[in-house]
C-alpha cells in the first residue's frame, strides 16, 4: 500500500469521530465538528471526506436498521480503523515536530 | 408542531442521479433528519431552501469526487479498457480544448457561426412552419380514416370538380356502408350581432353529424343534434368565445344574432378546433334536409371510413349511390345529366385541407436546405484553411503518438462546437423570425397559426447542427489526420498540400452550383411576377377603394330590393360628396375577393329546352360600377338607376357572355332570365361590357358575366343587402377614415369591413407567388454573398501560398496585368465549372416551381443566361480583391521573407 499522509480535514473529520460514542453517523460528525470548531462546515465535504477516508480503508461503516423519522432511511454507522489511528497518530508527531521551540517566537508577534 | 411538507422534489430527485448508489439511502436519510429538524425550529421554507442548497453543494462536491475516483482508476488499470465514461471524458477533453482554441480566433469562430447560424436558423423556422401546416396529423382521433367527399362531372360544363348538395348527403349516410359517419358543412362571410359586437365573421353551417364524424366535444355545454330545430343552435369557436364574451362559461343559452336570424348558444368548441378553415367563429345547425331540391351544388361532405374500407372502395360505392339519385329526388333533365356524368373524387380530409400549399412550402425547405449546404461548404473551407495553420501542430501530436481517431476527434469536437453555437443562435433567429414568417405568409394556409418553434422543431435543428457539423467538419478532420502529416513535418513545409487545393476548389464549385439554383429559381419567380403585374384583368386596380357595410335592416326599414336600393343609392351619393371622390358603386360581389355567383341562364334563343342552358357567373351591381372599375362599356348603355318594381329588367352581359349566350348574333334588345326563375319573366340585355378576370390574374382567360340591376321583377327576385361599394378617388390608401365618419352619422350601429383597396386585392392575389419569391430571393441573395465569400477566400489563400512564385515572377519582369489576370482567371475557371454544374442542377429541379410560374417556362433560356453572367460577374469581382494583392507583392519583400 502506497504511503498516505492525512489531509487536515481528514484528521479533523476522524477525530470528531473518535469524540463521539454511540451510533457515529453524518449528523452528529457534522455537529461535533461545528461546535468543537465554532465554524459552520459543508456537509458535503464531511460526506466526501467520509467516502475518501473509508476507501482508504483508514474507517469502516455498517448500516444501522432504517427509522420511521428518518423516511425509512438506514444510518451508515463508522468507526476508525486501528490504520486510521495509526495515521492520526503519525499526524500529531509531524506536527508536534514542526511546532517545537517555536511557540515563543509566535506568542511575540502582534 | 408537526412538519406536514417534505423536502422539495426536484432537489431530491437530484440528489438520486448525482449520489453513488452505495451512499444515496444514508445521506438522504440524514438530510431528511436535519431538515425535519430545522423545519420545527426555523420554518418549512427556510428549511426548503436549505435542502435546495445542499442538494447543489453535495451536487459540486459527487460528481467532481466521482470524476476524481475515475480517472485514478484508469491510471492504475491502464487506458486500453476505456469505458463509456472515458469516452465521453476524451470529447470533453477535446471540446474544452476545441473552446479554448476557438477564443483565441474570434474573427473566425464569429464568422462561421453566423454563416451557421443563419442556415440552420432559416432551416428552423421553414422547418416548422412545414411542420404544423404538413407534417402534424389532423387533430382528430384516427384522422386517417377521414375523408373529404366531393364530385365531378366530366364532360359537363361544371367546374372540374365542385361541392356536392344535400341530396348527396342523405343518400350516401343512409346507404354508405363503407362509411361509419358522414358531415355535411357549408359556409361564409355573415353580419353577426352580440353583446355591443357587429362584425362580418366566417360562419359555418354543419350538420350535427359532422363534429360526430370527425369526433370532437366542446370543452363547454353540447352540440346541436338532430332534435334542436334547424337555425335555432349554434355552437361558439374558442377565439370567438374568448374575443366577444370574455371566456364566460354563463354564455351558455345567451342568443347572438347570426344573418339576421337569433340563435342560442348551447355550446363552445376547444381552441384547436377549426374546422373547415382558420377563421371560423360560429357552427349553426342550418342546414335543411327536408324539403330536398337537387341540384344545389356546392357544400362540403366529410366522411370517416370503416377501418376496413379504403378510398377506392369508398368511391366505388358512392358512384353507384350517387347514380339512383334522380330516382330517388327527381330533378330537371340538365340535373339528370350531371348526375349521369358524375364521379365522386374521394381523398383524406388532410390532403383536401392543406390542399396546393404543400408545393411551395416543400420548395422553401428545399431551398433552406440548399443554403445550409452552402454554409457548411463555407465553414468546411474555413476549417481547411484554419486546418492549414494549424498543420504543424497537428503532425507534432500525431508525431508524439496521438491516434488518427483521436487527432478526427479533436477536430469534429471543433466543428460541433461551432455548429452548436450556430444552433443556439439559429434557433434565437428562427424564434424571433417565426412571427414574421406567420405574418409574411399569404392568407389562407391551414394551421399557419398554430406555427410555433416547439420540440420537434427543436429536434429537428439538433439534427441539422448535427449534420452541418459532420458535413463541414469531417472533411477537414479527415484531411488533416492523414499518416502523411509527419512527412509533411519533416520536409517543414510551409505551404498547403496540392490535395487541399483541389477540395476547396471542389467546394467553391459546390457553392457555385447551388448558388446558382437557386438564383435562377429567384429569377423564375420574378419573371412571373412580372408577367402577372402586366395581366389586364379587365378593370382598374389603382386608386379604388372597397368597403361593405350592414346597416341593420330594422333600424332603417330596409326589408326588399327596393328599400335597400334606396338606401345605397343615398349612401352612394353621400360617397360621391366626399373630397376628391371621382365615382362611386357597388357590386354584390367584388372581383380578387368574393368571386360570383354561378347559375344557368335560359334565352330567347334557346327557349325553355333544358338540354342547353350555359352556366354563367353572375353578380348584382348599382351606381357607377362600371366606370368607378374602369371596366369599359363595348356597346349601348350602362344600367339606370332603379329603386321599384317597374316590371321592366335591364341587364348588362360581358362580351364573352353574349358570345356564349347569342353565337354570331347582337346581343343588345335580347332577352335572357335565370333558369331557376319559373316565373316567364325576362331580362333585357342594354349593354356589353368587356369581360374581366374575378378570381385571380393566372387564370386561363376572363370569365364571362352578366350584371344585373338592383331590383328585379318583384321587390324580392333578390335583394342587393350587403354589397361592396367601391370608390374611385385617388385618396385610396387614406380615406378610409372619413368614410367610418360618414358611416357613424348614417347608420352608427353598421359595422364597416372587408375594407380593401383593389391594388391590396390584386397584391394578395400574387401573394402566394410573392411570398415564395422574397423568401427564395432572400435566399437566394444569401447563397450568392456566401458564394463570393467562399471564393474570395480561397483565391486570396492561393495568392497567399504562391507570394514567392509571384515574387519571383516579378523580380523577372512579369507585368502587373499578368498577374492580376492569372489570379482572375483561376477564379473564372473554378466558377465556370460550377456554373455548369449550377446550370445542370437547375434544368432538373425548376421544374418543381412550373405550379408557380406564369408566363415563362421552367427553362427560360435568358433567365439561365443571365443568372450564370451574373454569377460569374460577381466571381470576378471577387477574384479581383485577390489579384490585386497578388499584384501588388513586392518582390524583394517575398523573396526575403522565405
Amino acid at each position: 500500500m502506497s504511503h498516505q499522509g492525512l489531509g487536515e480535514f481528514e484528521q479533523i473529520v476522524l477525530l470528531a469521530i473518535l469524540h463521539l460514542d454511540g451510533e457515529v453517523y453524518g449528523v452528529p460528525i457534522v455537529e461535533e465538528i461545528e461546535r468543537r470548531t465554532g465554524r459552520t462546515v459543508s456537509r458535503a465535504a464531511v460526506y466526501v471526506t467520509l467516502r475518501r477516508l473509508e476507501r482508504k480503508r483508514l474507517l469502516s461503516s455498517w448500516m444501522s436498521g432504517p427509522t420511521p423519522e428518518r423516511g425509512g432511511k438506514p444510518r451508515r454507522c463508522v468507526k476508525v480503523e486501528p490504520e486510521g489511528l495509526r495515521l492520526l497518530r503519525e499526524s500529531r508527531r509531524l506536527m508536534n515536530d514542526m511546532w517545537e521551540g517555536i511557540d515563543s517566537a509566535l506568542a511575540d508577534m502582534p | 408542531m408537526k412538519t406536514t411538507v417534505g423536502p422539495p422534489g426536484i432537489a431530491k430527485w437530484l440528489l438520486g442521479v448525482v449520489l453513488p448508489e452505495e451512499d444515496r439511502e444514508p445521506i438522504l436519510g440524514d438530510l431528511l433528519e436535519v431538515f425535519v429538524r430545522r423545519g420545527r425550529t426555523r420554518g418549512v421554507a427556510r428549511a426548503r431552501l436549505w435542502y435546495w442548497r445542499q442538494a447543489l453543494s453535495f451536487s459540486v462536491r459527487f460528481v467532481g469526487e466521482r470524476r476524481a475516483e475515475r480517472k485514478a482508476w484508469i491510471h492504475t488499470h491502464g487506458s486500453g479498457r476505456q469505458d463509456m465514461g472515458g469516452k465521453i471524458e476524451a470529447w470533453g477533453r477535446d471540446l474544452a480544448h476545441a473552446v479554448r482554441s476557438l477564443l483565441r480566433a474570434p474573427g473566425f469562430a464569429a464568422i462561421t457561426v453566423a454563416t451557421l447560424a443563419l442556415a440552420i436558423g432559416a432551416s428552423t423556422a421553414i422547418f416548422s412552419v412545414v411542420n404544423a401546416v404538413l407534417l402534424e396529423p389532423l387533430p382528430y382521433p384516427n384522422a386517417d380514416r377521414l375523408v373529404s367527399i366531393r364530385a365531378s362531372a366530366p364532360g359537363s360544363d361544371l367546374p372540374d370538380e365542385f361541392g356536392p348538395g344535400t341530396e348527396f348527403y342523405v343518400q350516401y349516410r343512409e346507404n354508405a356502408t363503407t362509411l361509419e359517419d358522414l358531415g355535411l358543412y357549408g359556409g361564409g362571410q355573415t353580419t353577426v350581432r352580440a353583446n355591443d359586437h357587429v362584425e362580418r365573421l366566417f360562419v359555418g353551417s354543419a350538420s350535427p353529424s359532422l363534429f360526430s364524424t370527425l369526433g370532437v366535444a366542446p370543452i363547454l355545454g353540447r352540440l346541436p343534434t338532430d332534435d334542436d330545430e334547424e337555425g335555432t343552435v349554434m355552437v361558439l369557436s374558442h377565439w370567438l368565445w374568448t374575443d366577444w364574451f370574455g371566456a364566460d362559461p354563463e354564455v351558455l343559452g345567451r342568443t347572438v344574432e347570426v344573418s339576421g336570424g337569433l340563435r342560442t348558444v348551447v355550446g363552445v368548441m376547444g381552441p384547436g378546433f377549426r374546422f373547415p378553415q382558420e377563421r371560423i367563429s360560429i357552427w349553426i345547425h342550418d342546414l335543411p334536409t327536408e324539403p330536398i331540391r337537387p341540384g344545389g351544388f356546392g357544400l362540403g361532405l366529410v366522411g370517416r371510413m370503416t377501418p376496413e374500407a379504403d378510398h377506392a372502395s369508398v368511391t366505388t360505392q358512392l358512384a353507384s349511390l350517387a347514380q339512383r339519385l334522380p330516382e330517388r329526388f327527381g330533378g330537371s333533365p340538365q340535373y339528370r345529366e350531371i348526375i349521369a356524368q358524375h364521379r365522386p373524387v374521394v381523398r383524406s380530409l388532410e390532403e383536401q385541407l392543406i390542399g396546393d400549399i404543400g408545393g411551395p412550402l416543400w420548395i422553401l425547405l428545399g431551398t433552406v436546405g440548399v443554403v445550409l449546404l452552402i454554409a457548411c461548404a463555407n465553414v468546411a473551407n474555413l476549417l481547411i484553411v484554419r486546418g492549414e495553420s494549424r498543420r504543424r501542430d497537428l503532425a507534432v501530436r500525431r508525431a508524439i503518438g496521438a491516434g488518427r481517431v483521436g487527432l478526427i476527434r479533436s477536430q469534429m469536437a471543433e466543428a460541433l462546437l461551432l455548429a452548436a453555437l450556430g444552433g443556439v443562435f439559429g434557433v434565437l433567429l428562427a424564434w424571433v423570425g417565426v412571427p414574421v414568417l406567420v405574418q409574411a405568409a399569404p392568407e389562407g394556409i391551414p394551421r399557419i397559426s398554430s406555427v410555433r418553434i416547439d420540440g420537434t422543431g427543436l429536434l429537428f435543428t439538433a439534427g441539422t447542427v448535427l449534420l452541418a457539423a459532420c458535413v463541414a467538419g469531417l472533411l477537414p478532420a479527415i484531411r488533416f489526420s492523414n499518416p502523411g502529416l509527419v512527412g509533411g513535418l519533416q520536409s517543414a513545409e510551409r505551404v498547403g498540400s496540392e490535395s487541399n487545393h483541389v477540395t476547396r476548389n471542389a467546394l467553391v464549385v459546390v457553392q457555385t452550383a447551388a448558388a446558382l439554383v437557386l438564383l435562377v429559381g429567384s429569377g423564375l419567380l420574378l419573371q412571373s411576377f412580372r408577367s402577372l403585374s402586366r395581366v389586364d384583368p379587365g378593370y382598374d386596380t389603382q386608386d379604388i377603394f372597397s368597403f361593405q357595410t350592414a346597416p341593420n335592416p330594422r333600424e332603417h326599414g330596409l326589408s326588399d330590393a327596393p328599400t335597400f336600393a334606396r338606401f345605397h343609392y343615398m349612401f352612394l351619393d353621400r360617397l360621391a360628396a366626399l373630397p376628391g371622390v371621382e365615382s362611386t358603386g357597388l357590386v354584390l360581389t367584388l372581383p380578387l375577393d368574393e368571386g360570383a355567383g354561378l347559375t344557368a341562364f335560359a334565352t330567347d334563343r334557346t327557349g325553355d329546352a333544358e338540354a342547353a342552358q350555359p352556366l354563367i357567373r353572375f353578380t348584382g351591381v348599382g351606381g357607377d360600377y362600371f366606370q368607378t372599375m374602369g371596366i369599359e362599356l363595348v356597346k349601348g348603355r350602362y344600367l339606370e338607376r332603379v329603386d321599384e318594381v317597374t316590371g321592366e329588367v335591364d341587364a348588362i352581359v360581358s362580351e364573352r357572355a353574349a358570345e356564349i349566350l347569342w353565337p354570331d348574333e347582337e346581343p343588345l334588345g335580347r332577352r335572357f332570365r335565370m333558369a331557376s326563375d319559373t316565373t316567364g319573366n325576362w331580362i333585357q340585355v342594354v349593354g356589353v361590357v368587356e369581360d374581366i378576370m374575378l378570381e385571380d390574374f393566372r387564370q386561363e382567360g376572363p370569365d364571362p358575366m352578366i350584371y344585373l340591376p338592383m331590383v328585379g321583377h318583384t321587390a324580392r327576385s333578390w335583394v342587393i343587402g350587403t354589397p361592396a361599394y367601391v370608390v374611385k378617388t385617388e385618396r385610396a390608401e387614406s380615406i378610409a377614415p372619413e368614410i367610418r365618419e360618414l358611416m357613424r352619422e348614417i347608420a352608427p350601429e353598421a359595422p364597416v369591413y372587408r375594407v380593401f383597396t383593389m391594388a391590396g386585392l390584386a397584391a394578395r392575389s400574387v401573394s402566394r407567388l410573392s411570398f415564395t419569391m422574397l423568401t427564395l430571393g432572400i435566399a437566394a441573395g444569401l447563397a450568392l454573398i456566401l458564394g463570393a465569400v467562399g471564393l474570395f477566400g480561397v483565391l486570396s489563400y492561393v495568392v497567399s501560398r504562391r507570394t514567392r512564385e509571384i515574387g519571383i515572377r516579378m523580380a523577372l519582369g512579369a507585368r502587373t496585368s499578368e498577374l492580376r489576370r492569372m489570379v482572375v482567371v483561376q477564379g473564372g475557371r473554378v466558377t465556370l465549372i460550377g456554373v455548369v454544374v449550377g446550370v445542370a442542377g437547375a434544368l432538373a429541379l425548376t421544374r418543381v416551381l412550373e405550379s408557380l410560374l406564369f408566363g415563362v417556362g421552367a427553362m427560360d433560356a435568358p433567365t439561365f443566361v443571365s443568372v450564370s453572367v451574373l454569377m460569374l460577374v460577381v466571381a470576378l469581382l471577387a477574384s479581383y480583391l485577390p489579384a490585386r494583392r497578388a499584384s501588388a507583392v513586392d518582390p524583394i519583400r517575398s523573396l526575403r521573407a522565405e
